[in-house]
């Protein structure tokens, strides 16, 4: 019995003494939801399941070499917890009062443990912005690496690119933590040589079907009031995130007319993104279409974002359900973020009459918003500009 | 009577799911294409090239009741369609999908049984066929199944003119899942007329509740279903007929004890 005592023991002992040794920082990234021209997560991952030390951000508007004692700056991870499904550890801080349009630099501290520098800039107020957008990064991890240097090399390029709007299915199995491992190592390859981090806004597809873990990476984007859905704003500018894993009328469709009836007065753009698509090039249309087409159509949304398909698509201006140049919305997406391109079986249909198309290709998305105009483009994986449109702003009377 | 309720359902279900594989292809398409690496359109002739044999089975099926292989083909799909829903991590409920499709890939083993004059075997295969697919429908709605909740939602507000609150919605649809699991339960040890009046009651309208939601366009996700409603029906015709005992799966051929007299005409 006492052997059975002293050997448990000891072996509490080891794996406590490797928890507390194994501190490596990994899996850094910025997240934006609500507010990002004033808040911002900043989120890591260390090895072993208890944390200790100090696990912390420190920060400031001026680059300080990556030595923690001279930011001004430093925040106390709000959020420490393992994972749901594994053994490592997430810490989140959460940085409030933000000046829009700041580049913030930081570096990250566990423990003995800290990362070199990095920045992000906050989102502008009135100022232009460009944001990248794509859904589907799952099944192929060589093609997801491959369009995440891709990003990086857009982002690398553009200075006025601030975040990437993801549109979900992020992995094939939303329970599988080696699975987000992989996806947020991979994510890694989109900040710059320079150290700017391209945060990341979060939509929730049918393969996070763990939201356990899904909010554990995302630090609960909604909140666990709104599951998943909430609205991104940026000056003039309303992102309306949706979760199409979760019931698409009740209380979201509720609350997306409210959102809607506000947006539409406070907000000269309104773009709608989710995952799985009311005009679809592969599969059958999803719930958003009985409950929120309507809702975008009455409210007249500019474009709407939609993953799923694993195609490139853009529809032509879709209003009640006929083609309609002057009142109609446009929805682009479906998915080429690094899953497998598939061919697009409903390009016939009727939604995909010029100007809009339906093919195969891995792609990403940017959306230039400027006060007079958006710009929306699509570049396949070979950095070739694919499709370009620009969106003026809508009657809303 | 029996035989005719058996081959409506399967000619309803196989008639809406392929219906709606033709024209959206199957989970087994996407469990080729993403994890075995095939091509899309080697991987879409597969599948079409499976429907086609299920849609030729299944017409087999109807007219010639007692052909082993295409019962088992048929059934043998049906399962594959909810081993791959499970394998793909897609959906809503993708752990239970198997449970959920048990009514379906039971039935085309009824019709078989029930046609070699097997009928135990063939009643006791029904019995836990809605078995299967009450207990797998019985905890998606326990697990909050949102497209089951979109449907509750939708019923209330467009049918009784009631919009009900999200505690109101979630609850009842967590204790509709706890009965469908009893209710499953239930069927594989007893065939009480009201349990199965009320088997055949529940799959219809959840079943037509694709109506209600989708309108006429739901077609095809209402008789797809049909096995949920007419499989209790086929149970309720076969209640006299005395099961022995749990042992049937050895027995060959079955001496009924008691037959239905219109089996006997």
């Amino acid at each position: 019995m006492s052997k059975f005592i002293s050997g448990t023991i000891l072996s509490l002992f080891l794996f406590l003494s490797l928890s507390l040794n194994a501190r490596e920082i990994e899996h850094m990234r910025v997240i934006w939801q609500e507010n990002p021209s004033h808040e911002a997560y900043i989120a890591w991952t260390t090895k072993g399941p208890i944390p200790t030390g100090r696990n912390r951000v420190y920060f400031d508007t001026v680059s300080r070499g990556g030595e923690p004692g001279k930011y001004t700056m430093q925040k106390k991870a709000f959020l420490q917890k393992p994972y749901s499904y594994s053994f490592s550890m997430l810490h989140a801080v959460k940085l409030k009062d933000l000046k829009p349009n700041t580049t913030y630099y930081f570096v990250i501290r566990s423990g003995k443990d800290k990362t070199k520098e990095f920045h992000f800039k906050t989102a502008p107020k009135n100022e232009s912005f460009e944001l990248l957008f794509g859904g589907d990064s799952r099944s192929d991890r060589t093609m997801r690496r491959e369009m995440n240097m891709l990003m990086k090399q857009m982002f690398q390029a553009n200075p006025n690119i601030y975040a990437l709007v993801h549109g979900g299915d992020y992995i094939a199995n939303g329970f599988s933590w080696k699975q987000w491992k992989a996806w947020m190592d991979d994510h890694q390859l989109t900040t710059t040589d320079e150290g700017r981090v391209l945060p990341i806004i979060p939509t929730r597809g049918n393969h996070e079907l763990s939201r356990a873990l899904f909010n554990d990476i995302f630090i609960y984007p909604g909140n666990i009031i709104r599951p998943n859905y909430y609205t991104t704003k940026i000056g003039d500018f309303s992102l309306i995130n949706l979760n199409t894993n979760w019931v698409a009328g009740g209380p979201q469709k509720w609350w997306l007319k409210k959102e809607l009836k506000k947006a539409a007065k406070s907000s000269k753009w309104i773009v709608a993104n989710y995952h799985r698509p009311a005009y679809p090039a592969v599969k059958k249309a999803g719930r958003a279409k009985k409950h929120w087409v309507p809702l975008f159509e009455d409210y007249q949304v500019d474009i709407v974002f939609e993953s799923d398909g694993h195609t490139l698509k853009r529809t032509a201006p879709i209003y009640r359900d006929k083609v309609n140049f002057e009142r109609g919305i446009t929805y682009v997406g479906e998915g080429g973020l690094g899953v497998k391109q598939r061919n697009p079986k409903r390009k016939d249909e009727w939604y995909f009459q010029s100007p809009g198309y339906a093919v195969s290709a891995h792609h990403v998305m940017k959306l230039r918003v400027e006060s007079e105009k958006m710009i929306y483009s699509v570049h396949t994986a070979n950095l070739k500009l694919f499709d370009q449109m620009e969106i003026f702003p809508r009657n809303r009377k | 009577m029996q035989r005719f309720t058996l081959k409506l359902s399967l000619a309803l279900c196989l008639l809406g799911q392929l219906f709606l594989a033709f024209s959206y292809g199957t989970t087994i398409n996407g469990f080729q294409f993403l994890l075995l690496d095939f091509s899309d359109s080697f991987a879409t002739s597969i599948d079409m090239l499976l429907c086609l044999g299920v849609a030729i089975a299944t017409i087999a099926l109807l007219f010639y009741s007692n052909f082993k292989y295409a019962a088992y083909f048929i059934s043998a799909w049906f399962i594959t369609l909810g081993i791959t829903k499970t394998v793909l991590h897609g959906s809503f409920g993708w752990e239970v999908a198997t449970l959920a499709y048990g009514a379906r890939y039971m039935l085309p083993l009824v019709i078989y049984f029930y046609a070699i004059n097997q009928k135990e075997k063939a009643i006791r295969l029904a019995q836990f066929g809605i078995a299967l697919t009450f207990v797998g429908h019985g905890i998606e709605a326990m697990m909050l199944h949102p497209g089951f909740l979109d449907y509750m939602y939708d019923f209330s507000e467009v049918y009784l003119g009631i919009i009900p609150t999200q505690n109101i919605v979630e609850t009842t649809l967590f204790f509709i899942g706890m009965l469908d699991i009893l209710v499953g339960f239930a069927v594989i040890f007893n065939r009480n007329k009201y349990l199965l009046w009320w088997l055949a009651f529940w799959g219809i309208l959840t079943a037509g509740s694709r109506l209600t939601y989708h309108g006429m366009e739901g077609w095809y996700e209402f008789i797809l279903r049909s096995p949920h409603y007419l499989l209790p029906i086929f149970l309720y015709q076969t209640r006299r007929y005395r099961l022995t005992s749990f042992k049937f799966l050895k027995a060959k051929d079955q001496v009924p004890c008691q037959s239905l007299s219109a089996e006997q005409s």
